[in-house]
């Protein structure tokens, strides 16, 4: 089963774009309000608060804090809930990977590393072992062509990479 | 860039700056050459071999985005104008916000450059590679030229070169042209032999001192006044002749015109248009970009994101201070007098603060480190930007179109080396010729450019799934032209005059005006058009859209399998 059939990895995605999204909103709407406030509303943004400090000058620190604030949410979120996910799908794949690889050398058919990740092309052998799909796509886009070396191509991890 | 007068540096104090000057070349010299020795091969020479750590890289990530164009400029425009500076550093500042969001997701499926995550959306890489590599080149030549010519400007500036004195035997103009080659040439040689490893270092040895010699400043001149901000304020809007409405928003940008509610109204969408490039644009500029690929993982660049947030978020806190201490401290009309643009805001606050401390020599002293931290800055930024530049043209364009994405590793990086050569002859060249023009508006460009240009091929790769080759091109491309078109036809290249003075605040002389569109900065229109033309192009060759391919990009960038 490739990563990208993994029902983990449609709730890695699912999970990470919302993330990506309550942020960009949250601070796109955040600072275009400020922008639009110091070209907009001035009489707001001149108020005065205590002493020389005025709403304008309030507004402009909080744009500071927001920024700090949303970036350390970020990475909490991203850090408490998005890496563990990812490695897990990754450990899982690379797991697959090497059990394949070990029946290969015990003398069954070829290996394809693509099947695993599901982001490479065929590594060799026409079928894989045990009647998985060798490929979760209709036909291999052309140009995907077998590679034909002992190495996967393109740096293909087999000790894996982390998020 | 006119300077009327300078900041008098005399004696003593240009000695000491010159000493300090040299000091920082011979050690950025020294770290070149290290580097040089430790460089072998593409990864070492575009990459750093991958191996800076997560704060290093933020230390140098800051250090690309902190200009002296953000350090004098910002501190000097919060100086003349006031509340306006602040607002336009909070722009700089939360443009990281897309970065953070971006960085992973490039970090895992690139391997040096944009075009290396576009690239992987498409069968036929050329044209792609094509495209990210011209917008690459001229997003970082237009901002070299305006960085040089500043540099010129400043340091003819700094050391207190007045047209018609001369220096080391040297009239001004001659010193500029001087300054300029030096500073292309000197960065070149960080590029060509210490690749993205010289480059990294020299990039963190800056922000360092650049941080310290704002956090210094920031606490000598809070200290003055009993480290109360209200305090500050007060004296900075007494000095600056405006009262309060010096700490209010409208005295630079979107000025209110009365009796003319279009011209104000324009005023007001050209501030929000300079906002929405500020905040888009960062994230599409090639030597950020660049930067995401010199650590291990992912992980690593988010660290990195994150401290090149806190250094920026802290620097920028710090020229708030720094710019209004400027004013109460110095006054308007002084900084004012030295060069009209606000540049020597912070020197001269710098030397006020010494003075006040220790006397003329501690005047004398404290401008001459500023001067030379603004010089490294120069050089570092500069450096940052031929790297990027270099890294493109052999990477994208010689490694993946000539050779067809299989030259020799040699080859390419000798390819590179040369590159970084080419790339400073041609930022120098024009800007020796530019140093009289105002060019200020070139960096504002930049960033239109990036955000027009290459947000939008950058962000559709990595979220739509029908994104082609085509819709690449035809963003890249349009949104570029279209930032370039409207610059070109805006008041900033002809037809704007000042009110009071009646002299020509554009790049053209008065009496030339062929300007049709309205406002200064062109990223309200470009940005939008170039998301319209990369999606239109997408739907234009519907049958080139290959949902495999970003099912594979998908799996890539968010679990980093098959991460480089």
């Amino acid at each position: 089963m490739a990563i990208r059939n993994d029902e983990r990895f449609a709730i890695l995605k699912g999970r990470s774009r919302r993330l990506a999204l309550i942020i960009l909103s949250t601070f796109l709407g955040w600072y275009f309000l400020y922008v639009l406030a110091a070209a907009f509303a001035r009489d707001v943004m001149a108020y005065r608060l205590f002493g020389n400090v005025n709403v304008a000058l309030v507004s402009g620190l909080l744009q500071f804090v927001a920024v700090f604030v949303l970036a350390w949410r970020y990475t909490r979120h991203a850090r408490a809930v998005l890496d563990p996910l990812a490695a897990q799908i990754v450990a899982d794949a690379e797991e697959r990977v090497d059990e394949a690889v070990h029946r290969r050398a015990a003398g069954s058919s070829a290996v394809s590393y693509g099947t695993a990740f599901g982001d490479e092309r065929p590594y060799l052998g026409p079928t894989p072992p045990d009647g998985t799909t060798s490929y979760p796509g209709p036909t291999p886009p052309d140009g995907m062509v077998a590679y034909p070396g002992p190495t996967p191509p393109d740096g293909m991890p087999l000790t894996g990479g982390t998020r | 860039m006119t300077l009327a007068g300078a900041a008098s540096l005399t004696g003593n104090g240009r000695a000491i700056t010159f000493a300090l000057f040299i000091a920082f070349v011979c050690v950025t010299l020294a770290i070149t050459v290290w580097a040089r020795m430790h460089t072998d091969g593409a990864v070492d020479f575009y990459a750093g071999g991958r191996k800076f750590s997560g704060p290093q890289n933020g230390l140098a990530l800051a250090g690309d985005h902190m200009s002296a164009a953000s350090f004098l400029g910002i501190a000097g425009i919060i100086a003349l104008s006031g509340y306006d500076g602040l607002l336009y550093s909070v722009g700089f500042l939360v443009a990281w916000l897309p970065v953070l969001l971006l960085v992973e997701l490039m970090r895992n499926t690139g391997r040096f450059t944009m075009a290396d995550v576009l690239a992987r959306r498409v069968r036929r890489q050329s044209s792609v590679r094509i495209a990210a590599a011209v917008s690459t080149v001229t997003v970082s030549v237009f901002s070299l030229i305006a960085q040089m010519v500043g540099a010129g400007a400043l340091v003819t500036l700094l050391l207190g070169v007045r047209p018609g004195a001369s220096f080391l035997g040297m009239s001004a103009g001659t010193a500029e042209v001087v300054t300029i080659v030096v500073v292309g040439a000197l960065m070149t040689s960080y590029v060509t032999f210490g690749g993205m490893k010289g480059t990294t270092w020299v990039q963190i040895v800056k922000t360092a001192l650049l941080m310290f010699g704002a956090a210094l400043m920031t606490v000598l001149v809070l200290g003055r006044f009993g480290f109360d901000l209200s305090r500050l304020l007060g004296a900075a809007a007494g000095a600056s002749g405006k009262g309060h409405a010096f700490l209010e928003p409208g005295l630079r940008y979107g000025r209110d015109v009365a009796g003319h509610s279009s011209r104000t109204l324009f005023d007001k969408l050209d501030f929000v248009s300079l906002a929405l490039a500020l905040v888009l644009g960062t994230a599409g500029l090639p030597h950020i970009v660049t930067r995401f690929y010199t650590v291990p993982d992912a992980r690593a660049a988010r660290t990195s994101v994150n401290w090149a947030i806190g250094l920026v978020g802290a620097f920028y806190l710090m020229t708030i201070a720094l710019g209004f201490g400027a004013t109460a401290l110095v006054g308007r009309r002084e900084i004012l007098a030295r060069d009209p643009a606000g540049n020597t805001a912070a020197p001269l606050l710098a030397r006020e603060l010494g003075r006040h401390v220790a006397g003329r020599i501690g005047g004398d002293v404290m401008l001459a480190f500023v001067a030379s931290v603004t010089f490294a800055t120069i050089l570092a930024v500069v450096a940052g930007l031929v790297m990027a530049s270099a890294t493109s043209l052999a990477h994208d364009y010689f490694g993946n179109v000539l050779m067809l994405g299989r030259p020799r590793e040699r080859q390419e990086v000798a390819v590179a080396r040369f590159a970084a050569i080419l790339v400073g002859a041609v930022a120098i060249v024009p800007a020796v010729f530019a140093r009289h023009l105002n060019v200020a508006f070139l960096v504002a460009l930049a960033f239109a450019m990036a955000a027009s240009a290459n947000l939008p091929a950058i962000v559709l790769s990595l979220f739509w799934r029908r994104f082609n080759a085509t819709g690449m091109v035809a963003g890249i491309y349009g949104g570029l032209a279209a930032s370039i078109v409207l610059v070109v036809f805006s008041p900033v290249v002809s037809g704007k005059v000042d009110p009071v003075t009646g002299q020509s605040l554009s790049l053209f002389p008065k009496g030339t005006d062929f300007h049709w569109f309205p406002l200064d900065n062109p990223g309200l229109v470009s940005i939008p058009f170039g998301f319209l033309c990369a999606v239109a192009g997408t739907f234009l060759r519907r049958g080139e859209s290959d949902p495999d391919r970003y099912a594979e990009l998908s799996v890539r960038s968010l679990t980093g399998a098959g991460a480089h």
